[in-house]
């Protein structure tokens, strides 16, 4: 009877955080296509989300395409079929790992840093003290962290999929000995625009998703310091795991023919 | 007819069973300043919170100059917001904006003044609370609490509102920071001619910067008056609230 109980609360609890995260979602998206608009916000959100996590897309693009070259080499030989590197790194880099990679470690460095933002904000009353200035927290606080996220994301992952596949460049000339001309031309053309485009349409999906997801914890913390670590965990946690899903849906949804 | 500045009827407010306010009746006039006051928990900052429309009231109305406030507005932002200040008790001044850019962020986004006007205003409210211009390009981290409360403040006054409320201003502060804060707080009140209603359990206060005195005793409205007479009052919750006081003076 205990069981049912407690698997009865954390049933209506799960709901009761969906409802609240569809309504934040409405509200939020909503607040991203009406006035008024804080350029100025949206800038410099623009900035501390993506031109501050260029390091971080970049090196780990990089050395996953480095990685990326190495494995299929190694497999490849088994098949006599090591021509095939160049435009392996090529698909795997634009079509997944470019925008995944991106995307989880910018929840990692930007969904945390929203969500303690936010719940800082929310804990020492500044949110309310927006309220009481007439200004709606949604349009000053929310909209421009979530448009900066859904307009850096692909920029990101273009960056991202360029030294991705420089990092498989690197390896496959200088340590597989491959001809630089016949790799380039490899990567070049078996790769379509579609591949590019499907990645890219991924990034602005899971920069949506991280956005909201820290300021949908960021913005629900409860007090104290606990309230914002939890909901800086939540953030990247939630955020991560919601990536991940909507990648295969995603990817479903251009490729499964 | 003359309308209060702001009256407040049967207003109630619960948290799930239990009752926070129970039917709170008060008026105060243009240029009055009332002091709320009352034990931890009694209900003070639910109270201001729910005039200035952070909270929504369960039952009750709230008039501003004769008009009934709107506070279920479907964005959760105060439609009082035009004509009520809040000081908040950890002055809630936003980090990432320097003191002339806290002070002038009403003007500029409630009274739509351009940047440069809204400037003008921030400096001039820096001015009249006697805060150094040096003060203007610091951030809330780099300041003292009284001093961030002072900017608080200047933040509240700088929208020109018509009532300001000010919730626990001493709190946290030395004797001789809260006396300040007192003295700055009567004298907006009196140069401004703005309604104000304070909050605090600091009876020494209190009587600084009160017109009038209501308590609030476990959600309820147990005595309100003018402060001369509150030392006369004999009802029991009243005399056990300020005991300490009397005693000290």
């Amino acid at each position: 009877m205990v069981l049912i109980k407690h698997i009865g609360r954390y049933v209506l609890e799960t709901l009761e955080t969906t409802g609240r995260l569809v309504i934040f979602f409405a509200r939020a998206t909503s607040h991203c296509f009406r006035p008024p608009y804080f350029y100025r916000l949206i800038l410099k959100q623009v900035i501390d989300i993506g031109y501050y996590s260029l390091p971080v897309v970049g090196l780990t693009t990089l050395f996953s395409g480095m990685v990326l070259a190495l494995q299929s080499y190694n497999g490849f030989t088994r098949f006599s079929s090591e021509s095939a590197v160049a435009t392996v790194v090529a698909l795997s880099i634009t079509r997944e790992l470019g925008p995944v990679l991106a995307g989880l470690m910018v929840t990692g460095r930007v969904g945390s840093s929203i969500a303690a933002e936010l719940g800082s904000m929310k804990v020492s009353d500044q949110v309310d003290a927006l309220r009481i200035l007439g200004t709606n927290p949604f349009d000053y606080l929310i909209a421009p962290r979530i448009i900066a996220c859904i307009v850096c994301l692909p920029i990101l992952v273009l960056i991202g999929d360029i030294v991705g596949i420089f990092g498989g460049f690197l390896v496959g000339v200088y340590k597989l000995n491959f001809n630089p001309a016949i790799y380039l031309y490899q990567t070049v053309s078996y790769l379509e625009p579609m591949d590019i485009a499907s990645g890219l349409i991924k990034a602005s999906i899971f920069g949506l998703l991280l956005g909201i997801m820290g300021c949908f914890h960021g913005y629900n913390c409860s007090r104290g310091a606990q309230g914002v670590g939890l909901a800086t965990t939540n953030a990247v946690v939630s955020g991560c795991i919601l990536i991940l899903i909507f990648n295969y849906l995603v990817t479903e949804l251009f490729f499964s023919s | 007819m003359k309308y209060p500045r702001i009256e407040v009827r049967e207003l109630k407010k619960s948290f799930d069973d239990t009752v926070v306010l129970d039917k709170i009746n008060f008026k105060v006039h243009l240029g009055e300043s009332l002091v709320i006051i009352g034990a931890s928990g009694s209900g003070k900052s639910v109270l201001t919170k729910c005039i200035v429309g952070l909270l929504k009231p369960d039952n009750g109305d709230i008039f501003l100059d004769g008009h009934r406030l709107e506070t279920n507005s479907s964005d959760n932002t105060t439609v009082a917001a035009n004509s009520i200040s809040y000081v908040f008790q950890n002055s809630a001044l936003f980090d990432s904006l320097n003191v002339i850019q806290n002070i002038s962020f009403g003007p500029q986004l409630l009274n739509k003044q351009n940047e440069k006007d809204a400037n003008e205003i921030a400096k001039e409210s820096m001015k009249k609370l006697d805060i150094h211009p040096k003060f203007g390009s610091m951030y809330p981290k780099e300041l003292s609490s009284s001093s961030r409360k002072i900017v608080a403040i200047a933040r509240a006054l700088a929208v020109k509102p018509k009532i300001i409320i000010f919730d626990e201003p001493s709190t946290g502060l030395d004797i001789r920071a809260s006396h300040k804060l007192d003295y700055l707080i009567r004298e907006s009140v009196k140069n401004e001619n703005i309604t104000a209603i304070t909050i605090t359990h600091d009876m020494n206060s209190a009587l600084h910067i009160a017109d009038s005195i209501a308590m609030l005793h476990e959600g309820k409205l147990i005595w309100s008056g003018k402060s001369s007479e509150l030392k006369k009052s004999n009802r029991a919750e009243v005399r056990r609230f300020i005991k300490p006081f009397l005693s000290s003076t």
